[in-house]
């Protein structure tokens, strides 16, 4: 894929985010305090804003431009660890005018890392990571050369992910203090995560 | 009744309050001494005023305890005297601080018009005469345009001020009469009104102050000690309050466009510095912007009536006399170098 | 919510306060600093910047803890400070546009209390310099509240409050930003804090009470200077017991030997009176002097942090020679002009 590709997808992305604000803000109703679908609309808003403002000619400096922003949304961890997430994707791809299927593991690696680095996750913790982590595991290990094909198999390895947050216990975050009681309930972030990464891998090739 | 406030015994209360107040001031121990089983505060024998210069004394009740500081110091106070808790220190305690710091020079008493301190002032004078101590004089204050109306303006309680001189001109030699000439002007070029918000609770009867307030009303007019004026109304904004209460400032005391005043803004203890913050910015508006008047002196502070929610603001006008009084520098050669 | 609050519009209320502060302040504010426009930014002003080749120092934290007027954005102080909404970290974008602002190639420290949103906006502005070649940038993390983390677990305290840092004097002195960062982890290891909440606050924005459930013969232990609860609770003790009580829990947490020099801090919350601020610390000087026979090296006893809440923050330090001589330096002359 090449810029206008990343482009599109990335916008693609944040729209189904942006469309699904009612149905994040139920999932974390129980859990959280019922706000993540506002906070996720309005950090991809920023990301979709900040674009059209920088109109990046580079493919690095498009993911730098989303991350900055994210890092302009206040209040709460979630806008912090998306904008550094985007950070490690722009790092990766420096340089580069053309990502391939290898490029793209490369290139959402260095963002799960960032996730990891800065929000203390682990898979299994309940969070984004259980979304993005097999996501980048299914890239990596991916045989295809055809990056749709690729993406979308790592799609639906990231919604299982999400899906495998109703048994598990958080361990980060305010849902950590429900524990047990959180059982049952998708991880809101997870799930926001996987719209994003479903929007980006059909959005993905022209 | 239990009170939930952190204390020891509610017998000792204002003087534990003292000791520690002195503890907490860095300079207290170094410029003033308490004398022995009392709450009279006078300087000590090194920063004691020359005599011949006038002296000047003050009183009030405790529980308007304000941040550490050290007002009987060289350009301060000579005495002080603390009562109980909302109320005026006895006669004879101010007697006894007069006499201390008596040597001969004319002795003023500042009092803030409320009907304990009056009494007791009064009453102490006439104890210095029947003990041979004549040159004491009183100088009243009071301008809390709520208390009482403009014909009876020499009825106004205190409850704040902009303007004051004595200090600087007692340091500098002046006399008595010009000193209270002077006390009496600044007086009557200043008004203040205060507003009560969010109730508190008394330090040593554990009644709640203003605790019958309806859950959206403000009341207007209250006193530093939380005195009803029993005149209410719905919370508004704080642009809207400041409006109110300037306008009820300057039509008592109509100042024309582009004079200088001094405006002082005193949270009573439970305000918190985000509304002080907010409200200070809507009265410079309103007196810059609206009323034309150019803000000379400002100050900003908060306590006065424990943790009451709520202010007292008050506007001075100041002539070049006040003003070159104000801007005068105390002078220090009486006093030792440290 | 009705929020029985003296404010204008909530959406506005930061900024508002913010431009009060600053008139409040004055001539002091406007003559050593400036708010970048459209922003919760502070940078001081072109005359008072200080020279190139100095430590940098910026902070930020939320609103809502504002306390009578000063200026902490000039000479001998920091050169950035941002503000995020009531009690939220400001954001990452915002702490890089302050950064932004103040470099001139020196290094720059961020100067952090331990707080999840504070850390990771600031670790998240380290990126966003880095990423865009400003890579001389610092942090420094501080907290010491023994309520939030057990011992041997120190460096996950949170900020809560503190009694002496040597920061700001050491950059004016020209001191290496290792040193600076050295003696800040020195300062915050050799002290501890620990709150207390009495009465409750209203949040301004939201209009919840803070620490709005406590029962009302009950003091809560513990607390953070955001109204964090600690879910302990106890009966309201007297002064002299909660004196002893929580200077015990600070000794216990960092012994002191008898004879030493120690800072104190006292730190009303707001909604402290004066009343029981002065008779809170008679009651901890007598203890700690007389009991414990420490002399009191330095002390401060303020009121302002959490709106109106009633409640208390106590902080007790152990300073050495060298924190003892850094805090004792005074600016040195010639930097800045005389006024």
């Amino acid at each position: 894929m090449v810029l206008e590709d990343l482009r599109r997808a990335v916008f693609a992305g944040a729209d189904m985010i942006i469309e699904r604000e009612t149905e994040l803000c139920s999932l974390d109703a129980f859990v959280g305090d019922g706000d993540h679908g506002v906070t996720v609309r309005k950090g991809y808003q920023k990301v979709k804003s900040s674009i059209e403002e920088d109109d990046p000619k580079t493919m690095s400096d498009l993911m730098m431009s989303a991350g900055m922003g994210l890092a302009d949304t206040a209040g709460g961890a979630i806008g912090p660890i998306l904008a550094s997430m985007f950070l490690g994707f722009a790092s990766a791809i420096g340089g580069k005018d053309e990502l391939g299927v290898k490029d793209l593991a490369d290139m959402f690696a260095a963002g799960l890392k960032r996730v990891q680095d800065l929000g203390g996750a682990q898979p299994g913790d309940c969070t984004m990571v259980d979304t993005l982590y097999p996501f980048v595991e299914s890239l990596k290990n991916a045989t295809t050369d055809d990056v749709k094909e690729a993406l979308e198999a790592a799609a639906e390895k990231g919604f299982e992910g999400s899906e495998a947050t109703r048994d598990m216990i958080p361990k980060l975050g305010r849902a950590r203090n429900l524990a047990e009681r959180a059982i049952g309930y998708i991880d809101a972030g997870s799930r926001s995560m996987y719209y994003f990464l479903k929007g980006f891998a059909d959005n993905a090739v022209a | 009744m239990f009170i939930k406030k952190l204390y020891n015994d509610l017998d000792t209360l204002v003087d534990e309050a003292m000791a520690g107040s002195r503890l907490i001031a860095d300079d207290a121990e170094k410029y003033s001494r308490v004398l022995p089983n009392s709450r009279i505060t006078v300087r000590r024998d090194k920063y004691k005023k020359p005599k011949g210069l006038v002296k000047l004394v003050g009183g009030g009740g405790a529980g308007h305890e304000g941040p550490p500081g050290t007002f009987i110091r060289p350009g301060g106070f000579d005495g002080m005297t603390t009562g109980d808790v909302f109320a005026a220190p006895s006669a004879r305690q101010l007697f006894r601080m007069i006499q201390e710091i008596d040597d001969g020079s004319p002795i003023i008493m500042n009092v803030a018009r409320h009907a304990g301190d009056v009494l007791n002032s009064t009453l102490c004078k006439q104890l210095c005469e029947a003990n041979g101590i004549n040159n004491v004089y009183l100088s009243i204050g009071g301008n809390d345009v709520a208390s009482a109306p403009k014909e009876r303006m020499n009825e106004r309680r205190g409850s704040g001020g902009a303007l004051s001189c004595s200090t600087v001109m007692a340091e500098c030699g002046e006399s008595v009469e010009e000193i209270l000439r002077m006390a009496e002007k600044c007086n009557s070029l200043q008004r203040s009104y205060g507003v009560g918000i969010r109730p508190a609770i008394h330090p040593t009867s554990g009644l709640l102050i203003m605790g019958d307030m309806p859950e959206d009303e403000i009341e207007m007019g209250i006193g530093v000690h939380g005195e009803s004026s029993g005149k209410r109304i719905k919370l508004p904004r704080s642009h809207e309050l400041a409006q109110i209460v300037l306008d009820i400032l300057l039509t008592d005391m109509p100042v024309p466009k582009g004079e200088d005043i001094v405006f002082n803004l005193g949270g009573l203890g439970g305000m918190t510095w985000t509304e002080l913050d907010i409200l200070y910015k809507d009265c410079y508006e309103i007196l810059t912007y609206d009323y034309g008047l150019n803000i000379w002196r400002h100050r900003v502070g908060n306590s006065g009536t424990q943790e009451l929610g709520g202010f007292t603001m008050s506007i001075g006008w100041p002539d070049d006399e006040i003003k070159k009084w104000m801007t005068t520098r105390i002078p220090m050669d009486n006093y030792p170098k440290d | 919510m009705f929020i029985k609050k003296l404010y204008n519009d909530l959406d506005t209320l930061v900024d508002e306060a913010i431009a009060g502060s600053r008139l409040i302040a004055q001539p002091d504010s406007d003559k050593y600093s400036r708010l970048l426009p459209n922003s919760r930014i502070t940078v001081r002003t072109d005359k008072y910047k200080k020279p190139k080749g100095l430590v940098k120092l910026t902070a930020g934290g939320g609103a809502g803890h504002e306390g009578p007027p000063g200026v902490m954005i000039r000479p001998g102080g920091f050169d950035a400070a941002t503000q995020g909404d009531v009690f939220a970290a400001p954001s990452a974008r915002q702490m890089f546009r302050a950064i932004q602002e103040i470099d001139d190639g020196s290094p720059i420290i961020m100067n952090v209390a331990r707080h999840a949103g504070d850390v990771l906006n600031a670790t998240l502005c380290k990126q966003l310099c880095e990423a865009n070649g400003i890579d001389h940038v610092y942090m420094s993390i501080g907290g010491n509240d023994v309520a939030s983390a057990p011992k041997g677990h120190e460096d996950e305290r949170r900020g809560n409050g503190g009694v002496f840092n040597t920061t700001a004097i050491m950059a004016e002195c020209g001191e290496s930003v290792e040193e600076i960062l050295r003696m800040a982890k020195k300062c915050n290891d050799r002290q501890r804090s620990f709150g207390v909440g009495i009465r409750p606050a209203i949040h301004p924005t939201s209009g919840l009470p803070i620490m709005g459930d406590m029962p009302e013969d009950e003091i809560e232990m513990g607390i953070g200077v955001h109204g964090e609860s600690s879910g302990k609770r106890i009966k309201l003790p007297t002064s002299r017991e909660l004196a002893r009580i929580v200077c015990n829990i600070l000794l216990e947490d960092m012994p002191i030997p008898s004879g030493s020099e120690i800072a104190i801090s006292l730190g009303g919350l707001g909604g402290m009176t004066w009343t029981e601020l002065d008779i809170l610390y008679k009651d901890i000087y007598e203890y700690l002097v007389y009991d414990w026979n420490y002399k009191i090296w330095r002390h401060s006893v303020r009121n302002a942090g959490t709106q109106e809440l009633g409640g208390f923050v106590v902080a007790i330090g152990q300073p050495d020679d060298e924190i003892k001589k850094w805090m004792t330096t005074p600016l040195p002359k010639g930097l800045y002009p005389e006024d």
